[in-house]
């Protein structure tokens, strides 16, 4: 019996390597596609005889040329972070994490003036986890700039230790945009895969957060800005075990 | 000197270098070719822009190789694969441009090594 565990096992392994081996393959040609078809815009975009409607519709192509890339790197993080043992994470000064994604933020949209506040109630924090905490704050921040409508949105990003549990702390994540229904607040927030509804509507970028807070050993929470309305904007908080010296 | 294993890369990197006013002065398909190239050229190119993922020898071999021939030779490595960067920089790479970039970082980035000592 345990040779035929151990054989399912290596078989399970073997189906999975293969799977990975794939994904790398189809995403490095397809970025390398990208990139043909973001430079060609964007030369097309810098020619001066190019038209003001012509300009719009490039922008438009390049912004989905920069979602689908990002979403390949989205996927990748998520299937190598579940190749990595948790004893391999980092110590990670949770501050620094933030300052650096707010900072990757502002390049992602060099041309837009975006208003993010920070309110450190809990002092300096390490936590445990690898690069790709950084993205899981950017993709909340970035999802907050894609919710908001206004020109120059508005971020508040808070960083507290809730009543309890305790040894935890809380990155809370608050914008202005039209919010997450209740719904799809549940299916986000369960613990089975999410529906395709869900996916399509909440994108890979939150399933990612969800995801890689559950493997450095936290949650994602998902509530309203306003409690009780989720029409005025939501409140994302990825709570992540302290890392006590 | 532009090395990519893909055809309509290279040709994308010469119609960008000559848009933005730089002459690229030899191209390779893959490792091995852009280590005899170099090691035969009379006149050395200022920059090489380097991809990873290549048959015979991969971006970092390679770098590695040229960095023997020539220790000043100015590395720009540019990759799909980011996981790659950490290596890339360690090995000698001057700088690392993940794709896909936009034109103005690659151009940043020429001009960066350009003024380098």
């Amino acid at each position: 019996m345990g040779s035929t565990t151990g054989a399912r096992s290596e078989h399970g392994r073997d189906e999975n390597n293969d799977c990975l081996f794939y994904l790398d393959l189809m995403s490095h040609d397809i970025l390398n596609f990208n990139q043909a078809v973001l430079s060609y815009l964007e030369i097309t975009l810098n020619d001066a005889s190019t038209s003001e409607e012509t300009r719009h519709y490039l922008l438009s192509a390049i912004d989905q040329i920069r979602n689908s890339s990002q979403l390949i790197d989205d996927v990748k993080k998520m299937a190598r972070l579940e190749q990595v043992n948790s004893d391999a994470f980092d110590t990670l000064s949770l501050e620094g994490v933030i300052q650096g994604s707010i900072e990757d933020l502002r390049l992602m949209h060099p041309d837009m003036h975006i208003e993010v506040s920070v309110r450190n109630d809990a002092g300096h924090v390490n936590v445990k986890g690898t690069d790709v905490l950084g993205d899981v704050f950017l993709n909340l921040l970035a999802n907050a700039v894609r919710q908001d409508q206004s020109e120059e949105p508005v971020i508040e990003v808070t960083i507290t230790r809730p009543k309890a549990p305790s040894g935890m702390v809380d990155v809370t994540v608050e914008d202005r945009g039209s919010g997450i229904p209740d719904q799809m607040k549940r299916a986000l927030a369960g613990e089975k895969r999410a529906d395709n509804v869900t996916r399509k509507h909440a994108g890979l970028g939150l399933l990612m957060v969800r995801a890689a807070a559950k493997r450095f050993g936290g949650h994602l929470i998902i509530g309203d800005r306003i409690r009780g309305d989720h029409t005025k904007g939501a409140k994302l908080t990825v709570r992540l075990p302290e890392v006590r010296s | 000197m532009v090395v990519d294993d893909e055809v309509f890369i290279v040709d994308l990197y010469r119609d960008i270098l000559k848009l933005k006013g730089y002459e690229v002065i030899a191209t390779a398909y893959d490792g091995d070719e852009a280590v005899r190239k170099y090691q035969t050229m009379e006149k050395r190119p200022d920059i090489i822009i380097l991809d990873h993922r290549m048959p015979n020898k991969n971006g970092v071999e390679t770098m590695v190789e040229i960095l023997v021939m020539n220790k000043n030779a100015k590395i720009l490595f540019v990759s799909a694969d980011i996981m790659i960067e950490k290596e890339a920089l360690k090995n000698g790479a001057h700088g690392f441009l993940s794709k896909p970039f936009r034109m103005d970082e690659l151009v940043e980035s020429i001009e960066k090594l350009r003024h380098e000592p």
